[in-house]
């Protein structure tokens, strides 16, 4: 029996040095947003409960008064220097928050909205897709018909439109990146599904009885899932590089959700007054996390692919 | 070819229709107009007040077919909120920005110029730039150069656009003095401000043009015609620039098609950044303002710019590919 | 070895020629953001919005107000160079004639003698509206005493959406019951006359007031009272023109002739304005400063005035440092730069021949309680306990660079009343206190004792961007210490001018600049009858505030009126319907060639006494805004070095 996909490809993987380095990078990143995630509460006097986690208890500091530049001892508001409480390596921002817990705060929000819209485009395009594929005829044309439209409208727009009339939020962010990101890995899905109904072990199957869904899940859909797969890793970088782009002109993360994007807005004041730093940890980390996934997708896609049958 | 092109524009009439549905589904079926004027008068409006919101923008009337007599006594089935919406785009009677308190038809005259200043340049020197390159890496494939190129087209890719935008302006603006840091001038001085937002807009798209293009060169020397002119001895410069970019352009063509929406994103920033009052600026300051009439209105003209972009890139197939007909 | 140009190398040789071009092209760029002015005298300026109407019954922010003063001259104008402000003619001739006059009426049910005041204005024999096509052949007319009343009129009509009815309501004869007439139509009819508003001829204007009004000049140098031309409003507002509040038809010294929409709007002189001349007197130290060289001369001096309309602070300031804005204030986070320790303007500024002025702008900056809500309307502990809570002092060090006066009452340092010695005993920002008032409202611990939840609160604010997001997330922490959860509602500027009209928030983030330097302009902020859509977006109504308020406004600047509005700003402590913040000081930074610049806190219609040299302005463009090309010839030749390798690869490529 010929290796499942997924042995060849980890075998391929492991032999590509930069994929390595580049899965390596996405796991810490991964491990910062886990971090992220687990709750430490504390308990304050006076009844107050703070959420927080295990980022929080790690990384937070104590806030300051105003910017301070990287490991400093000082930081400087309208001539003053005032002494600050705590190092910090990446400095503060304007309102005296550190710019390292910052940018940590940000690779939760990173890792969900590259990741959540991907799983609802997903959803969405096989099961429009495969619909389409199998079916043919009316279904086939009904369905062709919706994503011509959605895809005749600009996806940026269609998000700016839906954003406007849900409230802004990471959740409503997703579902409307998902919906509006589902129709090329559909188009691919149809493609695909078109391909493998004809092909001899599912005639074999239908001879033996089995239903269409029988069918369609157990011998279409694994043929099509190294699609979904590659899609997803894919779109990950680019989904990541738009919630920068929609937080920083105001549609993205609420205010008090980490987010690059936020730390992005106030760069163009900072810079010429010689302040640099939050500038660059949001850039530093946005750009680590996008080129490891840009890569370590490359390496996937070309492990993946069926038709670079040498090994 | 006449005949080709009404036939492809008249096939894409459901498209638009479609997408003038969607926008309707969203603007009043997603969202009821309650909703909306809650958000536009903030809290605890009165109802009173509500309710003039409404009837000032049509939204009370009823949404499909109005079965009730006009104020002239007359019956005016049309008079629901999906036929005026639908009038509204198709005839291009354009509703009136509730936050500037002009028509957006003539709003849109006035700021369609300063975009397409910026797009068409960018994209036309985006190609221009790109392919020669790609065809030069191509040239040197399998070589060090290659793979350090393509090692640079993923990092270029992965800089998110903003940093091209904010570092670009700081450096060779604000520093250097090269460009103005912001503004427009309508007319013939419009150059002197789209040179930095193009070539910023040339620079954040570099990577990924680059390495899709030196992807459809590569498919291309892979091909048959080109061992075979080789061995007949025809220099390799010449098989690159004469046959591999011809036949390479039908796959370019496609990827045109697909890179406009980029072109859209990008001119939302540029023109945010730059100060060109274009309809991206436009778009932005609606959404701050919550202007939904300019919103729906921009969607909807967007949508049509790029089904006639793909009407074109289907023509421009016929002219490129001769195995391509009018069928 | 030199190879010959051969036709494989003839493309190498085409690329360096074109860098070359493409260097030579660059050494003629420049960064000068402006087509040339030519002989015209042009000033620079910037709009942070598009204005929201330049319709003068309807201007009530400072944006339009700015446009619209150039355009609308009213009667009277404030004095440009004269400190403490006077009251001066512009459209009117001279002072008007007054006269007390008793009057026999109904009051509160028992028949008395009132008090009436009347006024009779006298206007002059060369006030011109602009040339405009509303008006027959194109030519502006004279205006008449008419004109003045029917702006009033408009000011009282529902159908004009104004905002400026509680100016002149109650205090004019007879306009209470034209409005009443009005608001139950729906429109004024302009055919009704209004018994203290009469034209006996075209130069004559008398108005009779319900009750001796010393502050009414204030009132006709408002651009509310402007005259309007009946034509340009019926012309403008017919179908298929852009509307009146778009094409502003006045006799100011300047018109409106371009307005691209977030672009650029243009002023150019106003070729019929009257004879108006440069003061020839002015405050102390006035002279010294060159305020006076221009004395006697004709106004206006500037024939274009170019408004840029730029939504962001970054790219304005980087505008006015390279010369091509003429002035500016100073964003926060300069401040170090720009000031140094002894409030002067520091070397680097002075030796680019700027000039800094400081002022003290008549302003009030608060957070406004809406006193209507259920929430916070009849809980006064915990409109108390937020005051307390809150930090103006860290707010002045955080984002005005300490500048500011912390506001312990409504009124600024520089107006009668205000005294300095006032201390508010909710505005000690003291936490301990705040929290007990909290037990006291209701809330212990933040949380509501009756339903166990915590309590929510909504933060409006009226602009969208980082500066006022990060200051609204600055106001809500202080809010949060109470144990409150506060949510944000960001709104832009026009949103939240709809919302404080309309009274649906809860807390807004809000302040006052003053129309004219009387106390009243702040005191009637707190008037029950002000309530929205008028100032008093608190809708604070206290009765004895109300009847302390009638008496004070008719007095002159007495030990008595003082003892009245001390009594009223105690009740404004008390009853806390705002959280006091500061009181902002203006600083304006102004190029070598911006002549007789100087600060008013009130918006008026000072750009015609404004000059520049132009040879100035452009030897600075010359200097400070030369590219530095040094760097792009190092980049070049990076470049070229780095293609070198690539021929070589080449030729060694071609010889296998």
């Amino acid at each position: 029996m010929a290796e499942s996909h997924l042995k060849i490809a980890a075998r391929r993987i492991r032999r590509d040095r930069i994929a390595k380095a580049a899965f390596l990078v996405v796991c810490l990143f991964a491990a910062i947003a886990l971090l992220d995630v687990v709750p430490v509460p504390r308990h304050e006097a006076g009844g107050l409960r703070l959420d927080r986690t295990a980022l929080d208890a790690l990384f937070q500091k104590e806030v300051e008064k105003s910017y301070s530049p990287p490991l400093a001892g000082t930081g400087v508001l309208n001539r003053h220097e005032f002494p600050l409480k705590s190092r910090h390596l990446l400095g503060t921002n304007n309102l005296g928050e550190d710019v390292l817990y910052n940018a940590l705060k940000g690779v939760r929000t990173a890792f969900i909205i590259g990741i959540v819209p991907s799983v609802l485009a997903a959803f969405f395009a096989v099961f429009l897709g495969l619909f389409a594929g199998f079916y043919g005829g009316r279904i086939d044309d009904a369905i062709q018909y919706v994503y011509q439209v959605l895809s005749s409208i600009p996806a940026i727009l269609l998000l700016i439109a839906m954003l406007m009339v849900m409230e802004r939020g990471l959740w409503q962010l997703c579902v409307a990146l998902g919906v509006t990101s589902w129709v090329g890995l559909c188009r691919l899905i149809r493609g695909e599904t078109l391909k493998v109904k004809n092909m001899e072990y599912v005639e074999a199957a239908r001879a033996l009885g089995a239903s269409d869904l029988r069918i369609l899940l157990r011998h279409i859909l694994p043929n099509v899932m190294y699609l979904v797969i590659i899609e997803m890793t894919l779109d990950f970088s680019g989904l990541v590089m738009s919630e920068a782009v929609l937080t920083y002109i105001g549609l993205g993360a609420e205010p008090g959700t980490g987010s690059w994007g936020r730390m992005l807005m106030t760069a163009d004041r900072e810079l010429p007054n010689a302040i640099w730093w939050n500038l660059a940890g949001a850039s530093v980390f946005l750009f680590l996390l996008v080129l490891a996934f840009n890569l370590f997708a490359d390496s996937l896609r070309d492990a993946l692919d069926p038709r670079l049958r040498k090994d | 070819m006449g005949l080709y092109i009404l036939r492809r524009v008249v096939l894409a009439v459901p498209t638009v229709l479609g997408v003038c549905l969607v926008t309707f589904l969203l603007f009043n079926v997603f969202a009821s107009p309650e909703a909306i004027a809650r958000k536009q008068l903030g809290k605890n409006p009165t109802a009173v007040q509500v309710k003039t919101w409404i009837t000032a923008h049509g939204m009370d009337k009823p949404m499909f077919v109005n079965l009730e007599r006009g104020r002239d006594g007359r019956l005016h089935p049309f008079d629901s909120r999906f036929w005026n919406h639908m009038r509204e785009l198709v005839l291009f009677q354009f509703p009136e920005s509730d936050y500037l308190h002009e028509k957006v038809g003539a709003l849109l005259r006035v700021k369609i110029v300063p975009s397409l200043t910026l797009t068409v340049p960018a994209f036309l020197l985006s190609i221009l730039i790109a392919l020669p390159l790609a065809l030069f890496i191509a040239y040197y494939r399998g070589t060090y150069l290659d793979r350090v190129a393509l090692f640079v087209c993923v990092i270029l890719m992965s800089i998110v656009i903003l940093n091209y935008i904010i570092l670009g302006q700081y450096l060779l603006a604000v520093v250097f003095k090269y460009f103005p840091i912001y503004g427009y001038e309508f007319g013939l001085g419009a150059w002197k401000f789209l040179l930095l937002p193009v070539i910023l807009a040339v620079a954040a798209g570099l990577g990924g043009n680059l390495r899709f293009y030196r992807t459809v060169m590569l498919n291309e020397v892979r091909a048959d015609y080109v061992r075979t002119a080789m061995a007949k001895g025809v220099s390799e410069e010449r098989i690159l620039f004469k046959h591999v970019l011809k036949n390479a352009m039908i796959p370019v063509l496609t990827v045109t098609v697909l890179s406009i929406p980029f072109l859209i994103t990008g001119s939302l920033l540029l023109e945010m950044y730059f100060g060109i009052p274009g309809m991206g600026n436009m778009m932005l300051n609606a959404v701050n303002n919550h202007d939904y009439p300019v919103i729906r209105t921009l969607v909807y003209i967007y949508s049509l710019l790029y089904i006639a972009g793909s009407i074109l890139t289907d023509i421009s197939y016929t002219l490129v590919d001769p195995r391509v007909t009018f069928e | 070895m030199l190879a010959p140009i051969t036709p494989t190398n003839r493309r190498g040789v085409l690329i360096f020629f074109a860098l070359f071009a493409l260097a030579a092209c660059l050494s003629a760029c420049s960064n000068d953001p402006y087509a040339p002015e030519g002989a015209r005298q042009r000033l620079y300026t910037a709009l942070s919005e598009d204005p929201r109407t330049l319709d003068p019954a309807q201007v009530s922010d400072t944006t339009s107000g700015e446009i619209a003063n150039q355009i609308y001259d009213a009667l009277y104008q404030e004095s440009y160079l004269d400190r403490p402000f006077r009251v001066e003619p512009s459209l009117a001739a001279g002072y008007p004639e007054k006269r007390i006059f008793y009057e026999e009426a109904m009051q509160g049910g028992v028949r008395k003698k009132i008090p009436r005041m009347e006024y009779t204005f006298r206007l002059r024999d060369d006030a011109y509206f602009q040339d405009d096509p509303c008006f027959p052949g194109g030519k502006g007319r004279r205006v008449t005493s008419k004109d003045v009343i029917y702006a009033i009129k408009r000011l009282s009509d529902p159908a004009v959406q104004a905002t400026g009815y509680w100016l002149v309501a109650g205090k004019i004869k007879g306009i209470d019951d034209f409005f009443k007439n009005a608001s139950a139509r729906g429109k004024a009819d302009y055919a009704l006359d209004i018994e203290g508003l009469k034209a006996p001829d075209d130069r004559t204007l008398v108005i009779t007031l319900t009750e001796p009004y010393p502050a009414f000049l204030y009132v006709m140098s408002m651009t509310y009272t402007a005259p309007v031309a009946r034509e340009a409003v019926e012309y403008y507002n017919a179908g298929g023109r852009d509307g009146f509040s778009r094409h502003p038809v006045g006799t100011g010294a300047y018109r409106l002739t371009s307005w691209k929409r977030q672009h650029r709007l243009v002023l150019e002189r106003n070729p019929g304005y009257g004879k108006e001349y440069y003061p020839t007197t002015g405050a102390a130290g006035d002279r010294e400063k060159g305020l006076l060289d221009d004395a006697g001369k004709r106004l206006p001096f500037l024939d274009e005035i170019w408004y840029t309309i730029i939504p962001t602070p970054q790219p304005l300031w980087l505008l006015f440092l390279q010369g091509y804005l003429d002035a500016s204030g100073i964003p926060q986070e300069q401040f170090d730069r720009v000031i140094t320790r002894q409030l002067d303007l520091s070397d680097a500024f002075v030796k680019k021949g700027i000039s800094l002025e400081i002022g003290s702008d008549l302003d009030i900056f608060y957070i406004a309680f809406n006193m209507r809500d259920p929430v916070l309307g009849k809980n006064k502990y915990l409109r108390q306990a937020l005051s307390l809570s809150y930090d103006s002092d860290l707010f002045n060090q955080i984002y005005l660079n300490g500048r500011a006066v912390n506001a312990q009452g409504p009124l600024p340092p520089g107006v009668f009343g205000y005294d300095p010695a006032l201390k508010n005993p909710y505005k000690t920002h003291d936490l301990a206190k705040a929290r007990e008032l909290m037990v006291k409202a209701g809330y212990p611990g933040g949380i509501d004792s009756r339903t166990g939840r915590q309590l929510e609160l909504t933060y409006d604010i009226g602009a969208d961007s980082p500066r006022a997001r990060e200051q609204a997330t600055f106001d809500m922490r202080c809010f949060e210490q109470l144990g409150i959860k506060m949510k944000l509602q960001v709104n832009t500027f026009s949103q939240y001018l709809e919302r404080t009209i309309k009274g649906t928030f809860q807390m807004a983030s809000s302040g006052w600049l003053a129309d004219y330097p009387d106390p009243e302009n702040f005191l009637q902020l707190f008037y029950g009858p002000n309530a929205p859509p008028n100032p008093n977006h608190a809708a604070f109504s206290n009765p004895e505030y109300d009847s302390l308020y009638e008496r004070m406004r008719t007095m002159e600047d007495t030990p008595e009126r003082l003892a009245a509005i001390k009594q009223m700003v105690a009740i404004t402590i008390e009853g806390c319907p705002w959280i006091f913040n500061v009181h902002t000081p203006s600083y304006v930074l102004r190029h070598a060639w911006y002549k007789n610049g100087k600060s008013h806190s009130i918006t008026g219609n000072y750009k015609k006494y404004l000059r520049v040299d132009p040879g100035a302005r452009k030897a600075y463009w010359r200097l400070e805004d030369r590219p530095n090309y040094t760097a792009l010839y190092a980049v070049l030749g990076f470049l070229l070095t780095v293609c070198l390798p690539a021929v070589f690869i080449k030729h060694r490529k071609r010889r296998r």
